[in-house]
């Protein structure tokens, strides 16, 4: 809303709009429209959750449906031009809440407002697993059946899941937009979806420490090879990918844990076991 | 009239093509239960196989027998793409089976790695196939009317490479391993089936008819890294519809993707044409998790 400098936003103008939509109307404050950037996204999962997940939509279906679902709004968004800006994406972005977008000290408030958020998401999810939620969700995954014959409702925690992880996605998103300065309809799409996969892959599924190592190695490298060498990068994520899968299933962390095991005391004895 | 018979016409030429690329895909999900995310890079190999003859042809073969180019890219592309599956089978999915998440993350590697191999060899801007003088033109079957003969010759040669793929399955002992290992794989390894060779000779026939169909898509447009990408996501729509494992899922699955997606278009814009299709689909599957046809176990899974 900033960025219209209370007109009408461009592209809103010039594909035919005469006013802002209505359900534009409240963002103009800013706390509404952050609130909203983390209830949108947890709404939206509660109502797709519940319909997959109540129909026992699992594994590989789950996953094409979700693929299917990043498409359809892909295509909506790039679709309704006047409301959401079509391909281009939504950009022009210079404040935000008064701080100029392009100064130093913002760029700076911006980077430690994301780390404070990281870690506090991070403690977050600590917290959640170490209680009963978290093993009830480790026993969901290692053997639903086994916990519905036990009494719980999987589809209730995985509700939950999905709907935490959406409101996560969409407060990074929202502090996102304003370092990266654009967003448009690409950045839902398949590619990104994926690629957010493999910094958990690569860091280590199952632990969260693990993704956090995933993502910031993954984009590290991205950044300095596209740099230099665009073509290359292709191909090292594609390889990576495969190597990944095939050879350290448990990514990185997990990689690092079993070998740690092996050199602690009863990791020593073990293999000292093995071989005698 | 005319329009809706051309747009019934549209729709069925569509579901053919998407018919073919997703038989691949059915079989080799129901028989080995691995996601292949590089299956459009296989429609991609055979689009540029078709090319590469095209270009040998125009270089060293008299002109008057350019058409023929065509009749021998269609096995040239099979032969190519099965023979990538097969090596591709080897090295990476082999290992990968029964885990459907791991399969699909890995595959979706290889075809990012396929695409930018097809950009460094072949550059990035899409590139032209031009159609061979026997197909130009159509059927016309009244003055509004014209069928394409580029289309037609499409719907025939599905018709063909699926009529093919119901014999060899039903009709011949490969196919009767393939299908003892489908639906039961220890019990056909205990019968003697060497189920190694089985999923990679099927899967290198997956891959083969993808190869196909990439060829028959050289004569709707051009052809560039990005093919396999547009077709992917389509294809494992008809495989989610229409049941893993049985061709005539797929072939019902891609049917009916293919009219709702013209119809759709021809109604609405293409934009929320497919967003209702794929609408649709999502709701057919709260009904029906497992698709239209599937072969399903009385087993639990875990």
């Amino acid at each position: 809303m900033e960025a219209a400098h209370g007109k009408l936003p461009d592209f809103m103008s010039w594909s035919g709009l005469e006013a802002l939509p209505w359900f534009w109307q409240p963002f103009t404050n800013s706390f509404f429209a952050i609130a909203m950037a983390i209830l949108i996204p947890a709404l939206l999962a509660f109502f797709i959750g519940f319909l997959t997940f109540k129909n026992r939509i699992r594994g590989v279906y789950f996953s094409i449906l979700s693929q299917a679902l990043s498409i359809i709004f892909v295509v909506l968004f790039v679709g309704q031009q006047a409301y959401t800006g079509g391909t281009n994406g939504l950009t022009n972005y210079k404040t935000l809440m008064g701080f100029a977008l392009s100064s130093p000290s913002t760029k700076l408030g911006l980077y430690y407002i994301s780390i404070v958020l990281l870690v506090l998401t991070y403690t977050l999810c600590r917290f959640l697993v170490n209680r009963r939620i978290g093993r009830i969700l480790v026993a969901i995954r290692d053997g639903e059946n086994r916990v519905r014959f036990s009494g719980y409702n999987p589809t209730t925690y995985k509700i939950f899941v999905y709907c935490l992880s959406a409101a996560l996605a969409g407060l990074a998103g929202a502090i996102f937009v304003p370092q990266v300065g654009i967003i448009s309809p690409a950045e839902m799409g398949i590619v990104p979806s994926i690629e957010m996969i493999i910094w958990v892959a690569i860091g280590g599924r199952g632990t969260l420490i693990g993704a956090v190592i995933g993502a910031i190695l993954v984009n590290a490298l991205k950044s300095g090879i596209s740099e230099s060498f665009p073509a290359v990068w292709s191909y090292f994520i594609g390889f990576a990918f495969i190597f990944v899968v095939l050879l350290m299933p448990n990514g990185i962390v997990g990689t690092v844990r079993k070998i740690a095991g092996k050199f602690g005391r009863q990791g020593s004895q073990r293999v000292a076991g093995k071989a005698a | 009239m005319d329009t809706y018979i051309l747009q019934i016409f549209n729709g069925i030429s569509v579901s053919s093509i998407l018919m073919l690329a997703a038989s691949g895909l059915a079989i080799t999900f129901g028989l080995m239960k691995v996601i292949n995310m590089a299956h459009g890079e296989f429609i991609m190999i055979g689009a540029y196989v078709t090319y590469l003859i095209q270009n040998l042809f125009l270089a060293y073969v008299d002109k008057s027998l350019f058409g023929l180019y065509f009749i021998l890219a269609i096995p040239a592309a099979f032969i190519v793409s099965g023979l990538v599956g097969l090596v591709l089978e080897g090295t990476v999915i082999r290992f990968l089976y029964n885990r459907p998440l791991d399969s699909m993350l890995a595959t979706w590697g290889v075809s990012l790695v396929l695409q930018q191999l097809a950009r460094t060899i072949f550059g990035a801007p899409n590139v032209d196939v031009r159609s061979p003088g026997w197909l130009d033109g159509g059927l016309v079957i009244s003055q509004g009317l014209q069928l394409p003969y580029k289309r037609l010759f499409i719907i025939l040669l599905v018709i063909v490479c699926i009529a093919g793929m119901i014999v060899l399955l039903n009709k011949s002992k490969t196919g009767r391993r393939i299908r003892a290992v489908m639906q039961n794989r220890e019990m056909a390894q205990s019968m003697g089936i060497n189920t190694r060779r089985v999923d990679a000779y099927t899967f290198a026939i997956g891959s083969g008819l993808a190869g196909i169909a990439g060829c028959a898509l050289t004569l709707l447009g051009s052809i560039g890294s990005t093919l396999g990408t547009y077709y992917i996501v389509d294809t494992f729509m008809v495989v989610v519809l229409g049941g893993v494992g049985t061709l005539l899922g797929t072939a019902a699955g891609g049917m009916l993707i293919g009219t709702a997606n013209t119809t759709l278009e021809f109604f609405t814009n293409t934009s929320l044409g497919k967003v209702l299709v794929f609408i649709l689909i999502i709701s057919f599957l709260q009904w029906r998790p497992k698709g239209l046809f599937n072969i399903s176990s009385r087993a639990l899974d875990e």
